[in-house]
């Protein structure tokens, strides 16, 4: 019976997605564009507040040409699959790669331009050739060309580590704290940056290549008629040299090809490993290795905190509350990109304390935020314990070890079990902010199977994990309170 | 000898005097009631006694030994080793919450390492016995009457074979009846030669149980005529 309601509850949510992308975009008046504004020249915010690039400017000209307003969109790049099946963009045209597997789950015009997924290092690195990259640590950007590249080219065997980072400027940046040796970037998007931000001397590129592509634009997976008419104007736009003027304007020289020309046979093909299951077992191991390791530590450090901040002297019981007051009072998110990229940078601390590991960074920043809140909750316990129960302990001869762990510490755990157990609960879902500082885990590990593979399914086995954690940690706790007897 | 010498004893709090200049003395198998309205220290007098409050100026003197001698303690742990003649029975009791009425009674003793389990189990039985216990060994406090609670106090206090018994306001709680049978083990174990003092209010316990009745009054101690001896 539970089976059957859950499978029809399932029918009703796929039938829902489908029926959104019934209607295609080719009937509108309005195009929507989807675009990543961290990537130019292709596409980007200019510093007036517009967004301008060299496909901004592209995309202008061919839906002029189709008579149609456009507005530009932007999106999370990692999610454009599933923007463009749910109908919320029309078109991508934003330094898109040709990939077998974007082949499969969008529409692809001809090929307009190309690009090399090149290494870009410091420019006193001692990295050279590909080969030098051996043992070094590598970012890329998630979801990237260059990502799915360097996982398919052979250098990635001998790499330390791979990481996915939001965006190419994040890239740069960890390079440049020399946190990552290397990043895998797109050759025009990097040479334009290094030139615009007079960044020549502080990075190199190098000569050998990971991997080449092609720029499409994509559409909506049936749409034949789109295609065809923005492959029209784009051959239109060859002709009449306005693609040329607009290649010259962001690049100096005209890179732009006719689409009917593209001769792509040499192209890398570059494909992903299509078993999707250890990817998830990766995420998922991840996901509990923090949980367990964040609570074990968090609530005895939690419990000497408050200790502290009860029975400690004037400068430590303002110390804990000042620490306090900063970890309930800023995003852990925020708390974790500190923790990770912020303090190479903090004067004098920098130098001492600093977190090479991402994972370890990521653990840390949980066990102090986590701790802080802990400590309230115990602190809650103790002053909820009768001053009575402390005095008897006196009278009776109780060493202060033996009142706290005869008498206290079992008075105070009852009063506080149930808000611990909401707090690890919080913890169970929290665990996926790690993502953030480029560690894979349960979630960022399912979003990515779901964009390669255009497939929501794998959200709501995810979302049945977290609920199936928090309900075990919730039964824990309710067994807890029941062995309680007092 | 004397079981407990009080000299001069004086108390402040906060710069106000609750005690002045007090000079008390007992001895062992004496019962002395201590009475008062609430609110003028007779229980700061007796928790001074038990080491709870710290007195400003004056002499302690337990069974020959000086807890404090001229407003100096002795040494922490001389302290700990003169205060373990004091069995104090609070007014709400304070039996520890999380134990039951056997490891209440268990646990002060328990706490020394001094004897096995099979004496330790026999002491406590024996307390449960004495005080009518029986049927309630593993009763947590929150279920216990008021008189049951009481009587697991004593036995608590009584493990660690205290010579002086503090029994702060030990009726507050209790009906008439269960205030005589209070007042029957009281008396009982004045004949088994304890020192006990008694905090309480109510005049007629006072004098049905006492050898000498103090009444705090200005900050001092006045006797009072039993008028029932």
């Amino acid at each position: 019976m539970k089976c059957k309601s859950i499978k029809s509850l399932l029918l009703i949510f796929l039938m829902f997605l489908s029926f959104n992308s019934v209607c295609f975009a080719s009937d509108k008046t309005e195009i929507v564009v989807g675009l990543d504004v961290n990537l130019p020249p292709m596409g980007f915010i200019d510093p007036s507040g517009n967004v301008a690039g060299f496909d901004i400017d592209l995309a202008k000209e061919v839906f002029r040409g189709m008579n149609k307003n456009v507005k530009f969109q932007p999106i999370d790049w990692d999610s454009k699959e599933l923007e463009l099946d749910s109908g919320n963009i029309d078109v991508i045209c934003n330094g898109l790669s040709k990939t077998p597997e974007r082949e499969k789950t969008m529409l692809l015009t001809k090929p307009y331009m190309k690009n090399k997924q090149v290494v870009i290092t410091k420019k006193d690195s001692p990295i050279n050739t590909l080969s030098d990259l051996e043992n070094k640590n590598i970012c890329v950007q998630k979801g990237s060309t260059g990502s799915q590249a360097l996982r398919k080219h052979e250098i990635s065997k001998n790499l330390n580590s791979i990481v996915e980072l939001e965006n190419m400027v994040e890239c740069l940046n960890e390079v440049d704290s020399k946190i990552s040796d290397g990043a895998v970037v797109d050759e025009i998007i990097a040479r334009y940056y290094l030139k615009k931000e007079s960044l020549h001397n502080k990075f190199k590129i190098l000569n050998e290549e990971i991997s080449s592509e092609y720029y499409v634009i994509a559409v909506k997976k049936g749409n034949e008629n789109l295609k065809n008419k923005i492959e029209e104007q784009l051959n239109l736009l060859s002709d009449n040299k306005k693609a040329a003027q607009i290649s010259e304007k962001w690049f100096s020289e005209n890179i732009f090809f006719r689409p009917e020309e593209a001769n792509i046979e040499n192209a890398d093909n570059i494909s992903q490993n299509k078993n999707v299951f250890p990817l998830f077992i990766n995420g998922l191991s991840n996901t509990l290795v923090l949980f367990i390791i964040v609570i074990i530590a968090s609530l005895p450090l939690g419990f000497l905190i408050c200790l502290g901040r009860i029975y400690g002297c004037k400068f430590i019981k303002l110390s804990i509350g000042l620490y306090i007051n900063i970890m309930r009072g800023t995003p852990l998110l925020l708390q974790l990109l500190f923790i990770f990229y912020g303090l190479p940078y903090v004067p004098f601390i920098g130098n001492y304390i600093s977190f090479k590991d991402r994972f370890l960074a990521g653990t840390v920043a949980f066990i102090l935020n986590y701790a802080a809140y802990f400590a309230e909750i115990f602190r809650g316990g103790v002053l909820s314990v009768d001053k009575g129960q402390i005095e008897a302990c006196k009278v009776l001869g109780f060493s202060k070890i033996q009142a706290l762990y005869k008498i206290l510490i079992p008075q105070i755990f009852k009063v506080v079990l149930p808000s611990i157990c909401n707090e690890t609960v919080t913890l169970v879902k929290d665990t996926s902010l790690i993502y953030s500082i480029g560690v894979v885990e349960l979630l960022s590990n399912t979003k990515n199977i779901v964009n390669s593979t255009a497939n929501v399914f794998p959200y709501i086995i995810a979302g049945l994990i977290y609920f199936l954690a928090c309900y075990f940690v919730t039964w824990i706790f309710r067994k807890f309170e029941k062995s309680i007897s007092f | 000898m004397k079981s407990i010498q009080v000299t001069d004893l004086t108390k402040k709090f906060g710069g106000e005097t609750i005690l002045n200049n007090i000079n008390f003395s007992s001895r062992p198998g004496e019962i002395i009631s201590i009475i008062g309205s609430s609110g003028k220290g007779k229980s700061t007098f007796l928790r001074c006694l038990a080491g709870l409050e710290t007195i400003d100026s004056g002499s302690i003197e337990i069974r020959g030994k000086f807890l404090v001698r001229g407003g100096i303690y002795a040494p922490k742990k001389e302290q700990a080793d003169i205060l373990s003649n004091i069995g104090f029975v609070f007014q709400n009791f304070n039996l520890f919450n999380n134990l039951t009425v056997k490891e209440n009674i268990e646990v002060p003793l328990k706490n020394k390492k001094i004897c096995s389990k099979e004496e330790l189990n026999a002491k406590s039985q024996h307390l449960i016995d004495k005080f009518k216990l029986t049927g309630r060994e593993n009763f947590y406090p929150k279920n216990l009457s008021g008189g049951q609670k009481q009587r697991a106090a004593i036995a608590r206090a009584l493990i660690l074979k205290p010579k002086i018994l503090l029994f702060d306001e030990p009726t507050s709680a209790l009906d008439k009846e269960l205030t005589e049978e209070i007042s029957q083990i009281i008396k009982k174990l004045a004949e088994e030669n304890y020192t006990i003092i008694v905090v309480t209010h109510q005049m007629e316990f006072a004098a049905k149980i006492s050898d000498v009745i103090l009444r705090l009054k200005n900050k001092n101690f006045y006797e009072e005529k039993n008028s029932i001896i």
